[in-house]
């Protein structure tokens, strides 16, 4: 019986060439519209690292001075060298990592030297967040300790320097003028979200260098990114030990997120020291953050972006509601073909599934033109500059989420021609 | 008037298409207001003066690759003297930030005499220009009260990041924002001011401008005689319109030619730069507009098919009426009529559905509230589109010959 109502559905679908044309390209264009914003939103709120992203937790204490001192307030949103260093120390959790960006002028051999992305991290930096290595090692906590004279390069730097991942090993890389020992590449690993450290674009690639932070501070080398610092003192240099200024980011990688309000506790306790010993002006105010809460928090995803979302969704339904027009005017034209089968037999419903497998029919064509274009509407934003623009691709769940959407969005279109072509009485068609 | 009747009785044995139409007017017209009214937000935006004279200067960008930072400071003078004397340039400076660029530089700023930082005051936070002499001139800033910097007052931003402890920049310019939060009852001049941790810095002026343009703003702003190397600042030329390329090639050369190791990068008028900072805005209002076009056009479209099926279904009774003595341009009224009956009731709705929608924009994403205007705009664009709309179907209906009608 389907394979005949698909028969129908094809013949019919032939007879209004015009108006099925109209009607798809109605449909169509709401689901591309749809799907194209849809696809964005769904890689700017991806999850970047969903086995753990509930177990990882991003610290803020609250450090500033008391000027523009509000109770209740939001703590710093980064913490400071002397913080970050000491809760690394106690390492109160089972993995602690802290990092920052910065830059170096980076020689290889006699070439002229070239400015490069680093980001200094401590050792549990590579597990913590899954970076995958290529060959070779990450350095160890004690090297970390030691400021040992070693980094980690990324794929493609190790590809553009010395041709491959295990040619790069063991190389010596002069970094503002300092040597330091090629101990580890990494595999190409492009987290998206860019989550552990948003504060200069949070769609960027990581950077190419990986250096210690204690050997980064050793070779003085710039820190980049944002920094605040507060205090009435002149600041002469952020990443001084005691500066009173917030520049790096701490995660911790606790064995539940069931741990979490232990942790909180732990450094509500570590605050109130600091408040007591004079170093921390404000009385203690901690937060945790979840990756997914602080990218929440952050909003890495654009307001534009969830604007084009929901003006997408209303044009798909205005799109649905237009379709359903002409598919009734369709359907009046056709009560003669409607009457004969009822007079032959076919019951209401015979004749409302014969309907709704054409609007199925409908609504494959349509998924297939819409995403046609989507993929180009995607193809328009990858050429705009947006910092997103780069990671915008339609993967299988997309896919998948495009034929859902078309397919219910053609049989709501249908349902209400479907009702009224089922309810044409057979002998009144019959007599005209 | 008499064909009301005739027309709601159709409708009413109708009830489901039309409150089809009904339902995709309104939809229509609530996202239309808004989206007309979003679109114009953006372009106000992008309209708006800025108060920086946008297409006189030129901003350059220079880094230092090789050179050491020991003589940045000599190059930066000589690199001034040889950007002011190039043909076409008016005046030229250096400053740590310019409008519309990658960075902003704030600080608060209080006055001296205020007490130390208590909790819960909070301290207006400024744009801090720190600018080499001549940068009033280039930038067409308006001296409203005191002076402008003497060849004294002036320290090397090398010096005081990194020299003497305790080193402080020796006067300060407000602009009228700042002067005003500050000093509210008198006059800035001759009063001083601290910060970043610098005290009892005097003001010797206060300027019209300076205000920070784009997202998020600072209007106030605090200049301060502390000149940046040029790897730290942008060098900023004012020329004639005219003369753009002209100056932007002679600069570059000469900037190449006085000290080889570093990289010139292109040269942009404020403008230019404006129109990068303000991409996102653009292609925004692109969506908005395009948004607005695709759903007139969409509910056109479904307003066609009905009323062409509406057509078709009602040939007999058309028919009827016109044998009975009805004219063509009765039958087109009639439905031309009905149209405005429907789409003026989704209008109505549509716009209580806008102001709705209107209230979500606002909580969710701080879209100012939609101004009243938004409204009759939306209703009277959609009853035009959908008399449009109706126009060939009612022509269609106008055609149909009493006999043929009769006969089916």
């Amino acid at each position: 019986m389907f394979a005949y109502y698909l028969n129908l559905a094809r013949r019919s679908l032939r007879r209004a060439p015009g108006l099925t044309a109209w009607t798809l390209l109605t449909l169509a264009l709401g689901i591309a519209a749809c799907m194209t914003t849809l696809t964005v939103y769904h890689v700017l709120a991806a999850d970047p690292i969903p086995a753990k992203s509930a177990r990882l937790f991003y610290v803020r204490l609250d450090a500033s001075g008391l000027e523009g001192y509000v109770p209740g307030g939001k703590p710093n949103l980064q913490v400071t060298r002397r913080d970050g260093e000491t809760l690394l120390r106690e390492a109160h959790a089972p993995r602690q990592a802290m990092t920052a960006s910065g830059g170096a002028m980076v020689q290889r051999g006699q070439d002229q030297p070239r400015h490069t992305e680093v980001r200094f991290a401590t050792a549990d930096f590579f597990p913590m967040f899954d970076a995958p290595l290529a060959a070779g090692r990450t350095w160890s906590a004690a090297e970390d300790a030691a400021a040992a004279r070693v980094v980690v390069l990324d794929a493609p730097s190790a590809e553009r320097l010395f041709g491959g991942a295990a040619q790069a090993l063991s190389q010596v890389l002069r970094v503002e003028g300092q040597p330091m020992r090629v101990v580890g590449v990494l595999a190409p690993w492009r987290p998206t979200p860019h989550f552990f450290d948003v504060t200069s674009g949070a769609f960027r690639e990581p950077a190419a260098l990986f250096v210690p932070f204690a050997t980064a501070m050793q070779a003085k080398l710039a820190r980049s990114g944002s920094a605040s610092c507060w205090g009435d003192a002149p600041v002469s240099d952020v990443t001084a030990l005691d500066a009173p200024c917030d520049w790096l980011q701490y995660w911790v990688e606790l064995k539940s997120a069931d741990d979490a309000p232990a942790y909180t506790q732990y450094l509500q306790r570590y605050s109130a020291q600091q408040h007591e010993a004079g170093r921390f002006a404000r009385p203690p105010n901690v937060r945790l953050h979840s990756v997914m809460d602080w990218l929440a928090t952050n909003r890495v995803v654009p307001p534009d972006v969830h604007l084009q979302l929901g003006l997408a969704l209303a044009f798909l339904l205005v799109c649905v509601l237009c379709s359903v027009g002409l598919q009734l005017a369709k359907t009046l034209r056709r009560s003669n073909e409607i009457g004969v089968r009822r007079a032959l037999g076919a019951t209401r419903r015979d004749v409302f599934a014969q309907f709704m497998v054409e609007s199925l029919v409908m609504g494959g064509v349509g998924c297939v033109l819409g995403l046609l274009l989507s993929w180009a509407g995607l193809a328009l934003v990858r050429a705009g500059q947006t910092d997103y623009a780069q990671v915008v691709t339609l993967d299988a769940p997309m896919l998948l989420a495009a034929m859902g959407v078309s397919l219910v969005a053609a049989l709501l279109a249908g349902v209400l021609p479907a009702l009224r072509a089922a309810g044409v009485s057979p002998a009144l068609q019959i007599k005209s | 008037m008499s064909q009301f009747t005739p027309v709601l009785t159709a409708l009413r044995r109708h009830r489901g298409a039309a409150l089809l139409i009904v339902c995709n007017v309104a939809l229509c017209a609530a996202i239309v207001c808004n989206a007309l009214h979003l679109a114009g937000l953006r372009l106000a935006t992008m309209l708006a003066p800025s108060g920086w004279p946008e297409d006189t200067v030129l901003v350059l960008n220079v880094r230092a690759e090789d050179e050491p930072a020991q003589t940045q400071g000599a190059t930066t003078q000589r690199d001034l003297t040889l950007l002011a004397a190039l043909p076409g340039v008016r005046a030229a400076a250096i400053g740590n930030v310019v409008p519309w660029g990658d960075s902003k530089f704030r600080s608060s700023v209080t006055a001296n005499d205020s007490p130390p930082t208590q909790p819960g005051v909070i301290t207006p936070v400024a744009m801090q220009y720190r600018a080499s002499a001549g940068f009033i001139e280039t930038m067409d800033l308006r001296l409203v009260a005191g002076r402008d910097f003497t060849a004294t007052e002036r320290i090397r931003q090398r010096d005081l990041d990194y020299g003497e402890p305790g080193a402080s920049p020796p006067a300060a310019i407000l602009n009228a924002e700042l002067a005003r939060a500050l000093f509210p009852h008198g006059s800035a001049v001759g009063q001083t001011v601290r910060t970043d941790g610098a005290h009892a810095i005097p003001v010797v002026g206060v300027v019209d401008g300076l205000r920070d343009p784009g997202p998020d703003p600072t209007p106030m702003a605090v200049l301060l005689p502390v000149t940046p190397d040029y790897g730290s600042g942008s060098y900023l030329l004012r020329i004639a319109p005219a003369q753009r390329e002209a100056v932007a090639q002679a600069a570059v050369a000469a900037l190449r030619a006085a000290e080889p190791r570093r990289s010139v990068g292109t040269p942009q008028l404020l403008a230019e730069r404006r129109r990068e900072a303000e991409r996102d805005d653009r292609v925004m209002a692109a969506v908005f507009a395009g948004v607005v076009a695709a759903l007139l056009a969409v509910t056109a479209c479904g307003i066609v098919g009905l009323a062409s099926f509406w057509v078709q279904q009602r040939t007999r009774m058309i028919g009827i009426r016109r044998a009975l003595g009805a004219t063509q341009a009765d039958v087109r009224r009639y439905f031309q009529l009905e149209n405005a009956l429907l789409t003026g009731a989704g209008a109505l709705l549509g716009l209580a559905g806008a102001q709705a929608l209107s209230l979500v924009l606002k909580s969710h994403w701080e879209v100012p509230a939609l101004p009243w205007p938004y409204l009759p705009l939306g209703a009277l664009v959609l009853m035009l589109l959908g008399q449009a709309a109706v126009l060939a179907p009612a022509r269609r209906a106008a055609g149909v010959a009493p006999m043929t009608a009769l006969r089916s």
